[in-house]
């Protein structure tokens, strides 16, 4: 037997296509001739690792396909470029240097030039003085104008209630009992820095006590991408967690869902033992990897710690409606990644906080009572 | 691109949906779906530590691929059994590679900053040094090989044609000039690779 040969039929062997007499044989070899064996172990060796190769190409090539739908998609820009952040690592003292050398040389350039004109137009002082207060009192004035306009103080808070972003572009999401016969509502939220936003009703529906508000306003830029995303579905004992405005200040409550039903066998809510309050309508329901779970709507006036929060699922379908039904011109797009999972609480509280907002709810029928 | 963004949305659901132990046992049917899911599911945990410990997004794409290429090599074996989320494996395969490669460039400094609870994995108790000597040494071996041999082999050994086929594909006169060919580079490659890969004993 040459070499081809022995090579053939150990390859039968390892195709498992010996039979009868030529497999005993073969198995007797292996027992008798140790150098046989080893060489047909080898040979599997070989053999296996030239396939194991073909495999993780083609998983790799598949893969590539994959991560071309991420890229496209680019669910990470809220991640810190690479070069960027290292370069600010890397320079950060120098700069800090060189930054405060240039302000107090800036401050003091500025302080002698005031003391020199200062000797120098002594005289014109007492003018200029009178002139600034009464720039003063024009500014005061308008901004007294501006203000009465944009805030309607003239209207007084009817009542107030919770919303969130709902999709980065301005949408936000609360409670239809809430906004129902509203006049004007104002969306504030007072974290890292102080929003209010004049938003307006742009959908209700009142089978599933949701409405979608649309931020109408100048100063509106847009929100930066969301870091929570929908969950469909959530199970029975299962930690949850709310940020909601029942006073002036944002709270958070802690609870678990404590039945897949809500109010009298609803399948449209979950029943949760989270703490509500008035204000708290219309306040997102997160679980603890921070997936947008529901949206708190009621509580049980007799029970005691039985609340009740919208399933995200009936949140999905309102949306899908509104997008086929209306046709918006700016879409509502939920956000799809949550990039809080991996945080602790205190950390997700921070990264959800800009996104909750306190609605003030202002109504008609007030103005004509009080006139 | 708003279909687009449907049909993610589409998939991220489906993902939602999807428990763990569903996604594990399609992926030891090796089904191309589940590792669709699988893979975009976890990319951003993994893409999140690489860029907190000095990497970059490519570093952190090759690490990832390779994690997943492990994971799905072992749930394909019959006796392996996953004894955590498939997220935590990916998460501490990736984490045990980074640490590597760092200590390779000397730019490792004691400390990872960690986002995710994982396995320690201090020896290579999932054979990724192992594979990685094999496999270099197989691909080292195919490179050196050349052409026809590595289309030979390819086609014989992975894509299961026939001599036939082959024959008629590369143009020899018949089958059995093709096997005679097909022997002469499996010689040689077995040669080139226990080459590489002398620690290979039975």
């Amino acid at each position: 037997m040459n070499l081809q040969q022995k090579y053939e039929w150990i390859e039968n062997y390892l195709a498992g296509k010996l039979e009868g007499n030529d497999l005993s044989d073969f198995e007797a070899k292996m027992q008798n001739d140790p150098a046989f064996a080893q060489e047909v172990e080898e040979h599997k060796f070989l053999l296996e690792t030239l396939a194991q190769m073909a495999q993780r190409e083609q998983l790799k090539a598949q893969m590539n396909l994959f991560h071309k739908d991420l890229d496209k998609h680019k669910a990470w820009v809220f991640y810190k470029h690479p070069i960027i952040q290292n370069f600010w690592k890397k320079h950060f003292p120098t700069m800090a240097v060189a930054a405060s050398v240039a302000i107090l040389t800036a401050v003091g350039v500025l302080w002698n030039v005031k003391n020199f004109n200062q000797l120098e137009d002594k005289q014109t002082a007492y003018f200029r003085s009178l002139k600034k207060d009464i720039d003063d009192v024009k500014k005061r004035q308008n901004s007294l104008e501006e203000k009465s306009e944009k805030e309607n103080i003239t209207q007084p808070i009817d009542h107030t209630a919770t919303a969130f972003v709902i999709s980065a572009n301005g949408y936000l999401l609360t409670n239809y009992h809430a906004v129902k016969d509203a006049d004007a509502i104002f969306a504030e939220s007072r974290q890292d820095s102080l929003q209010r936003y004049q938003v307006k009703v742009f959908y209700k529906d009142e089978k599933t006590d949701l409405a979608v508000l649309k931020i109408e306003d100048s100063s509106f830029r847009g929100f930066r991408n969301l870091p929570y995303a929908l969950r469909l579905e959530a199970d029975l004992g299962e930690e949850v967690f709310t940020l909601a405005y029942p006073r002036e200040d944002m709270v958070y409550g802690k609870g678990e869902i404590s039945a897949r039903t809500g109010f009298e066998g609803d399948s449209l809510e979950y029943q949760i033992s989270v703490p509500v309050n008035p204000g708290n309508s219309g306040a997102p329901l997160f679980d603890d990897k921070g997936f947008l779970i529901g949206v708190i709507n009621r509580k049980h006036t007799l029970q005691e710690g039985a609340a009740f929060a919208i399933k995200a699922k009936y949140i999905k379908k309102l949306i899908d409606s509104v997008m086929q039904g209306q046709k918006p011109e700016k879409p509502i797009l939920l956000p799809l990644f949550n990039n809080i999972a991996w945080l602790k609480r205190p950390q997700q509280i921070k990264a959800l906080q800009n996104y909750v907002f306190e609605l003030k709810v202002h109504k008609a029928t007030d103005i004509t009572a009080s006139k | 691109m708003a279909k687009f963004l449907l049909s993610i949305k589409a998939q991220m659901n489906e993902a939602l949906q999807h428990s763990e132990a569903d996604i594990i046992s399609a992926l030891r049917q090796g089904d191309s779906k589940a590792l669709e899911i699988i893979y975009k599911q976890h990319y951003p945990a993994v893409l999140h530590f690489i860029i907190q410990n000095n990497g970059t997004d490519q570093d952190a794409k090759d690490l990832y691929q390779e994690a997943v290429i492990i994971l799905y090599e072992k749930l394909r074996q019959e006796h392996f059994l996953l004894t955590c989320q498939i997220k935590t494996f990916l998460y501490s395969v990736c984490r045990k590679l980074w640490l590597k490669r760092l200590r390779e460039k000397g730019k490792y400094f004691g400390k990872l900053e960690d986002f995710e609870s994982f396995l320690p994995l201090e020896e290579d108790e999932l054979g990724i040094e192992e594979n990685e000597q094999k496999l270099g040494a197989m691909a080292t071996a195919m490179e050196q090989l050349g052409e026809p041999c590595r289309t030979l082999l390819k086609d014989f050994y992975i894509s299961g044609l026939t001599m036939q086929d082959i024959a008629e594909k590369m143009g020899y006169t018949n089958a059995d000039n093709a096997k005679n060919q097909k022997y002469k580079c499996l010689v040689r490659l077995k040669k080139l690779f226990f080459e590489k890969y002398k620690k290979f004993e039975v």
